[in-house]
C-alpha cells in the first residue's frame, strides 16, 4: 500500500515517471522547513492501523495455513504517532507517563493479531528504515525452526507531523525540492506506506524465495553512513554469499534514499568495486514517485521482486544501517 | 550456545565519556538514560575479544518517551526542532550507540515490545546463534528505573553449552515481572533453576547446563 497504489500500480508509476509527491497538509507540515511528501487518504487517528490491515488482509488472501499457528513480525522506526498527535492537539501533553499501550509500536501489533485472529509468535522491531529487515530475520528463524507454519512480515510506517519534524530537525530532507520538480538530488523527501509479506516453509511451485539477506551496521556515526559504502558493500557480498549468487546475476537492484547525498556516495563506493561500472544500469527504485518509505522499504524490496529473476533490495537506516536481501525464484541459487 | 558473562548497571561512572576516544566526542554527555547500559556493555566486553562482526539485540520498553514527548511539544510549539532529541526519541538509539561505542558491525536489532522486549531479545539472539547467522551476541535490555534506568547486557557465543526453547504462554513458567531490563536480568540469575522461564507471551527453558 502506497500513495501510487499497490505493487502493480507502484510499478506502473515508477515507469510512467509519475510522482505521488505533493504539499502535504498543513496538520504535518505546517512550519517544517520542508512540506511536500506522499500520503494515502486515510484520515484520523488510526490510519496506521487501517493502512497496515489493508496490507495484511491482501498478504493473508490465498493462505492456506491455519492463523493459530502464523506468526506476525512487525518493523516500524517509530510506530505509527497519530494517537500521541491527536492526544497533543487535544491539550494531553503526555509527560513521564509510561507510553500507553495502545500508542507504542507495539501496540499496533497486538491490534493487528487480534483483528486477525493471528495466534502465533509476534514482535516488533524498530531500527529506523531497516526495521523490516529484522522482522524478515524473525520470520525466518520461526518458519526454520518449526515454531510456526506461516508468518507475516510487516512493514509500516506513516508520515506523521513527528516524523516529517524529525527529518527536518536532522536536514535530511532535500530542501530545492519542489512540487513542479520533486525529484532533486539534495536529500530525501518521505512517503508512507505498509508492505506485508506472507512466508512459508517450502512455498509454492514458482514461489518467490528469500535467497539470502544480511544487515550490518558501519559504526561509524550516530546518523550517517560510511562515505566509503564499506557497511553496504559488506551486507552486499554476505548476501549474495548466502544465495550463492555471482554479481552479475543479478538482473535488478534496489536502492533506497538514493537521493541523499551521503547515501549516494555510499552506494558509488560499494556498488562499483562488486558490481562493476555499470552498475547503475540495474538500479531501480520507487522513491521518485512516493518518497522514501521508512520501515515500509525493506519489505517493499523483497516484494518489487516477484515473480522476477534474481535480485537484491539494498535498505539504508540510520547509524549507518545497511541490509541486503536476495530474493528470486525457486532453484535460482 | 554459551553465556560468556552478563553485567547490570542503574549507574555509570563519570569518566565514561572519555573512555571512547575517537569514537564520541567527550565533550559531549551521552543521554541520561543510556549511560547505565554503556556502562555495563562497558564492564561486559572489558578485556574479552569481541569479533567485529558481533550481533547486538536490543530491548527497549519507554525509556526514549520523555525525548518523545519533549520533541513533540517543540513540534507543536513551534520552537526549534532538536536533531538529538528526535534522535533521543527513537527506540534504536541506544544499539546505534552501543555499535558505535563498541564497535560491533554486524546484525543489529531492536525490540519495541515494552516489557517484554528484554525476554524478545534474548529469544531472537538465541534464534540467530542456533540459525548459524552470527558467531557472537550482545543482548541488551535498557529500562527507565525511578529518575533513571537500568540497563543488562549479556554475552553469548555460539557453542557446546546450552539451547533455548521457546513457547508461547506456558502456563507453567515461573512468571517473570517488572521492566524489560528487569526481565532480562531476573531470566539471568534464574536461568539455571530449570523448567520454563517468561511473562504471558513468551517462555523459554534452558536445555543443558547454563553455563
Amino acid at each position: 500500500m502506497t500513495p501510487a497504489g499497490e505493487l502493480a500500480a507502484l510499478r506502473a508509476a515508477v515507469q510512467a515517471g509519475r510522482s505521488a509527491l505533493t504539499p502535504l497538509p498543513a496538520e504535518v507540515a505546517q512550519g517544517l522547513s520542508q512540506s511536500l511528501g506522499a500520503r494515502l487518504p486515510e484520515e484520523g487517528a488510526a490510519r496506521g492501523l487501517e493502512l497496515a490491515s489493508r496490507a495484511l488482509s491482501a498478504a493473508l488472501a490465498g493462505g492456506a495455513r491455519p492463523r493459530a499457528r502464523t506468526a506476525l513480525f512487525v518493523g516500524s522506526g517509530l510506530g505509527p504517532r497519530e494517537p500521541w498527535e491527536a492526544r497533543l492537539a487535544q491539550g494531553a501533553i503526555p509527560g513521564d507517563a509510561p507510553l500507553e499501550p495502545t500508542l507504542a509500536g507495539h501496540g499496533l501489533t497486538e491490534a493487528l493479531a487480534e483483528r486477525f485472529e493471528l495466534g502465533g509468535e509476534r514482535a516488533t522491531f524498530a531500527v529506523t528504515c531497516v526495521s523490516g529487515l529484522c522482522a524478515l530475520e524473525a520470520a525466518r528463524a520461526a518458519l526454520l525452526l518449526g515454531r510456526a507454519d506461516a508468518a507475516l512480515v510487516l512493514g509500516v510506517e506513516t508520515l506523521s507531523r513527528t516524523i516529517q519534524g524529525g527529518f527536518c530537525a536532522l536536514e535530511a530532507l532535500s530542501r530545492e525540492a519542489t512540487p513542479a520538480r520533486p525529484s532533486a538530488q539534495d536529500g530525501i523527501l518521505l512517503g508512507e506506506g505498509a508492505c506485508a509479506l506472507r512466508l512459508e516453509r517450502g512455498g509454492a511451485e514458482g514461489a518467490t524465495c528469500l535467497l539470502g539477506q544480511a544487515l550490518v551496521a558501519d559504526a561509524v556515526h550516530a546518523t550517517s553512513p560510511d562515505a566509503s559504502g564499506a557497511g553496504l558493500r559488506a551486507a552486499l557480498e554476505q548476501a549474495l554469499g548466502e544465495a550463492c549468487l555471482r554479481p552479475d546475476e543479478l538482473s535488478w537492484l534496489t536502492l533506497t534514499a538514493p537521493a541523499s547525498p551521503a547515501y549516494a556516495q555510499a552506494y558509488a563506493g560499494a556498488l562499483e568495486p562488486v558490481l562493476g561500472a555499470g552498475w547503475r544500469e540495474r538500479c531501480e527504485t520507487w522513491e521518485e514517485s512516493v518518497g522514501h518509505l521508512l520501515a515500509a522499504s525493506g519489505p517493499l524490496g523483497v516484494a518489487w521482486g516477484l515473480g522476477r529473476e534474481p535480485g537484491v533490495a539494498l535498505t539504508v537506516g540510520f547509524g549507518g544501517l545497511s541490509g541486503a536481501t536476495v530474493v528470486g525464484p525457486e532453484g535460482a541459487a | 550456545m554459551r553465556l560468556v558473562a552478563w553485567e547490570r548497571a542503574e549507574e555509570a561512572p563519570r569518566d565514561l565519556e572519555d573512555r571512547f576516544p575517537g569514537r564520541w566526542d567527550n565533550k559531549r554527555a551521552l543521554d541520561r538514560p543510556l549511560r547505565p547500559l554503556v556502562a555495563a556493555v562497558d564492564a561486559l566486553l572489558a578485556g574479552r575479544q569481541v569479533d567485529e562482526r558481533c550481533a547486538l539485540v536490543v530491548g527497549v520498553d519507554d525509556h526514549h518517551q520523555p525525548a518523545a514527548a519533549r520533541f513533540a511539544q517543540a513540534l507543536q510549539a513551534g520552537r526549534r526542532l532538536s536533531p538529538s532529541t528526535f534522535l533521543g526519541s527513537l527506540p534504536s538509539t541506544p544499539a546505534t550507540t552501543l555499535s558505535l561505542l563498541f564497535q560491533l558491525k554486524g546484525y543489529q536489532a531492536t525490540l519495541d515490545t515494552r516489557e517484554r522486549a528484554g525476554l524478545q531479545a534474548l529469544a531472537h539472539a538465541a534464534d540467530l546463534l542456533s540459525l548459524g547467522r552470527c558467531e557472537q551476541v550482545v543482548v541488551a535490555a535498557l529500562s527507565r528505573r525511578g529518575g533513571g534506568a537500568l540497563g543488562v547486557a549479556a554475552l553469548l557465543r555460539s557453542g557446546e553449552g546450552f539451547s533455548l526453547e521457546q513457547a508461547r504462554g506456558r502456563e507453567q513458567a515461573a512468571l517473570l515481572s517488572g521492566s524489560a531490563a528487569a526481565r532480562l536480568q531476573a531470566w539471568l540469575e534464574r536461568r539455571d533453576e530449570g523448567g520454563w522461564l517468561g511473562d504471558d507471551t513468551l517462555a523459554l527453558r534452558v536445555v543443558g547446563p547454563a553455563g
